[in-house]
């Protein structure tokens, strides 16, 4: 009945799977022959699926736009990207997604084995991965005008580095055990070759400021791979439209970067960020404490070789690892442990951070005193002399944004009146101008940042106007701004504090 | 857990026509397989910065799950051109045990899920659209209102007449009804995959249009067209019926008799099947009158086998 199948169908299948007593075996042969996935999928990707060339001419123009400074950037690049250009002289766009560790022995430069010990079986799939690569560098090369002729001319051609080859002498053992990172790129634009080399964009970068600190290096190209899952095959030559491996930017890459044969006019394409960040955290220690800076190397080779990680020490001296989720907690500690760092890792209770604000009235728990208004707590002190009566209630957001924008305001307020008051306590007047020296050059950042630094009666009248702004409780906040006497947190922030008292006990700041 | 990409040579065989030579196209496709896990999205983010196109996988049981949704509107932000493989096509046999004509009804509701889905983020971004036409249709308005005040205070006639003369029917060209009609995922499209990865199988509508072209002496762009959705086949003249024309009969739609129950019969006669005698009746049916023509329209050869051997 199977074999009329079979028949019906007319394939063919060998007759040692059709007495095979396991059906899965006969199923997946009948069904390779008849129905193969790989055909169905691939055949469907090329008919479905744009081109790099057609699919780039629809993305790149959004892709740009959405870069960051996409004004600046060069319209011969602009232009390279969206019309692919292939041709060499075009300039190289490229985007690392992530930086991949590979460990040392599996790089193919150093991957070869000993002559001796080759049986005929694998001396031949030896060879036939060699010239499947050799016909694959060939096509790569052709580009879209294949040449199936060539083949001898690839052979001769494309002496690509000699690897694989079996005649290799044995690696020394000491090379295996180091971690070897590899850009995972995509090329947009130009052709990219060993020993090129390129100027490395970091996310932060914006073509409208190519100049600006840190400016971008430029790095040397020293490998290329094609990617086949966890093996690599080296590569002279990628053309644009490719995804490749790409060595020799250890040191310049962290995470993701942007690859540009010019500078003035590049795109940023790692600009955007995306996706989420990590939220669990959890304290790691070696068991072996002798191992801790084996552990803060694993822990910083991890941090570059998974997109989603983060590594920081706490003010404790804790080492935090930051991931996206159990799972990739447990991921990410078992690559420690085998990969990066090698040694037994201990993990603590996962951190959750403690972080506090202020919500709206409606949604607070009912307050404990019910004579006193939201918020307050009256404190007595021990001898029943005075009692302290303390109101916390949120700032209009219009005030914290004034406040947060105006930081060096504030600091200079602070620093001039302590100049003052150090002039009245000591009669020298050495000492006030030192100190608002000091202040300066921090001042002088922030100016830049927020525009000017706002005086004194300028700050007041717009703090005043940012108070007006406030809609609800307009007249709890009436001539409050003569009574603030401090701002928080650590004297700059958006947080005040208000004397009510009669008397106005305090200083005004 | 981290994706991981390869590169696929391949290479293809097609003719133009049915009688002209086989012309050899080649092709290199760089598939980066990232994860599925929530854990993992970041992966699947910036991998889709890197591709032009995407093929999803949705498992035929299991349906439409929350990282579906998610992948997919990566796809759509990314404006990558997705592709739908419904995979373990296999469980449908053997872990539900449906009939071809189930299964058929199951996998008709799937698509359906992943077209809402697909279906609400184009609407999403129309009413978006929307509302940025009609802000700025106001705007213009407002402008022109303060515009003809100003006016109003030098001279008071021309007030009504610049009030009247903003056109708000007038729609910019990026505010255009869109048609939503090439983001859908339809068999006859060719953009979905029916898979079984386990077994190592998988088809297009495509392919078994090429496949039934000669047999049933229909052309394959018909072919291709009918072969999902209701649409019959009469069994006396061999024409393709729409559901209008059924006048009562119960027929299989022949994307269940042409495809599925083929499938099912070579599934049935491996593993046993539940009815130990009924595998010969299955089979005399569908199974017996087809003549497969493999390799023959669409021609695939891994070309660097045989330049090896």
């Amino acid at each position: 009945m199977v074999e009329k199948i079979i028949k019906s169908l007319s394939i063919n299948i060998p007759p040692h799977i059709l007495r095979s007593r396991d059906p899965h075996a006969l199923l997946t042969a009948i069904f390779a022959a008849w129905l193969p996935l790989s055909t169905a999928l691939l055949v469907s990707v090329i008919g479905c699926l744009p081109s790099p060339a057609s699919a780039q001419a629809a993305r790149m123009s959004d892709l740009i736009e959405n870069s960051p400074g996409a004004d600046f950037v060069a319209p011969e690049v602009r232009d390279a990207m969206t019309n692919f250009k292939v041709s060499k002289d075009s300039p190289v766009v490229a985007y690392v997604s992530k930086m991949v560790a590979i460990p040392q022995s599996e790089l193919p430069e150093n991957k070869r084995r000993g002559g001796s010990a080759l049986g005929a079986e694998e001396a031949r799939e030896l060879a036939r991965k060699k010239r499947v690569e050799i016909a694959r560098v060939q096509a790569i090369a052709n580009g879209g005008n294949p040449d199936v002729g060539g083949l001898t001319d690839a052979l001769n051609g494309a002496a690509i580095g000699g690897p694989g080859d079996q005649n290799g002498p044995p690696d020394s053992e000491s090379k295996e055990n180091s971690e070897h990172l590899i850009g995972f790129a995509r090329l947009y634009s130009g052709t990219l070759s060993v020993g090129d080399s390129v100027y490395v964009l970091p996310p932060k970068f914006t073509p409208a400021k190519p100049h600006a600190h840190p400016e971008p290096q430029k790095a040397t190209i020293t490998a290329l791979y094609l990617l086949m899952g966890r093996g690599l095959e080296p590569l002279m030559h990628v053309p644009a439209g490719v995804v490749f491996g790409i060595s020799g930017l250890a040191g310049h890459v962290l995470k993701s970067g942007t690859l540009c044969s010019q500078l003035s006019g590049s795109v940023n394409l790692a600009g955007v960020n995306m996706g989420m960040r990590p939220i669990v955290r959890v304290a790691l220690e070696p068991v072996n404490p002798s191992d801790l800076s084996k552990m803060i190397a694993g822990l910083k080779m991890l941090e570059q070789s998974d997109p989603c990680a983060e590594y920081e020490v706490l003010q404790s001296g804790e080492h935090v690892i930051l991931t996206a989720g159990e799972l990739h907690l447990e991921r990410c500690l078992k690559d420690l442990r085998e990969r990066f760092a090698k040694c037994e890792i201990q993990q603590g209770e996962p951190i959750v951070p403690y972080r506090e604000s202020i919500v709206a009235a409606a949604e607070m728990n009912p307050p404990r005193d019910k004579d006193l208004p939201r918020g307050t707590v009256v404190g007595v002190t021990t001898s029943k002399q005075a009692s302290v009566r303390l109101r916390v209630r949120p700032l209009p957001a219009a005030v914290t944004e004034f406040l947060g924008k105006n930081a060096g305001a504030i600091k200079r307020l602070y620093s001039e009146r302590r100049a003052e008051e150090e002039g009245k306590r000591g009669n020298g007047t050495d000492t006030p101008t030192r100190q608002i020296a000091e202040h300066d050059g921090m001042e002088e950042a922030e100016a830049i940042e927020t525009g000017h630094v706002l005086s004194l009666a300028e700050f007041k009248e717009q703090l005043r106007q940012a108070f007006a702004e406030a809609k609800t409780e307009k007249e709890a906040w009436k001539g409050v701004i003569e009574q603030i006497t401090a701002f928080g947190p650590r004297r700059v922030g958006p947080n005040i504090l208000v004397d009510a008292t009669r008397s106005s006990i305090c200083g005004k700041a | 857990m981290e994706s991981s990409a390869i590169s696929l040579y391949f290479s293809l065989m097609r003719r133009a026509s049915a009688d002209a030579k086989p012309e050899q196209k080649e092709y290199l496709i760089n598939l980066i397989d990232s994860p599925g896990h929530i854990d993992f999205s970041s992966e699947v983010s910036t991998a889709s910065r890197l591709c032009d196109g995407a093929v999803v996988l949705v498992d035929a049981v299991e349906g439409v799950c929350s990282q579906t949704v998610t992948v997919l509107r990566q796809t759509w932000i990314e404006k990558l051109k997705p592709l739908l493989v419904i995979n373990k096509m296999d469980r449908l046999i053997t872990e539900l045990k449906m009939s071809p004509t189930e299964a058929y009804t199951h996998l008709n509701k799937l698509l359906e899920q992943v077209n809402a889905i697909m279906g609400s983020f184009f609407q999403g971004e129309r009413m978006e659209d929307d509302l940025k036409w009609r802000e700025e249709v106001e705007e213009r308005i407002n402008a022109a209102a303060a515009k003809a005040s100003e006016q109003a205070d030098g001279s008071s006639s021309t007030v009504f007449e610049n009030g009247d003369s903003i056109d708000t029917t007038s729609t910019p060209a990026e505010y255009e009804e869109k048609n939503d009609e090439d983001i859908y995922f339809a068999p006859e499209k060719n953009n979905v995959i029916f898979s079984s990865a386990v077994d190592g199988w998988a088809f297009t509508i495509k392919q078994f249009a090429s496949l039934y072209e000669r047999k049933l002496g229909i052309k394959r762009s018909v072919l291709e067209k009918v072969l999902w959705g209701d649409f019959y086949l009469d069994p006396k003249t061999k024409r393709v019926l729409g559901s209008k024309h059924l006048k009562g009969r119960h027929l299989k739609p022949m994307f269940v008799q042409l495809v599925l129950d083929n499938i099912w019969a070579v599934y049935e006669a491996i593993t046993g099947g539940d009815k130990g005698k009924g595998c010969v009746d299955l089979l005399s049916c569908p199974t017996s009158s087809i003549a497969m023509y493999i390799l023959d329209q669409i021609l695939i050869i891994y070309k660097t086998e045989i330049q090896l051997w």
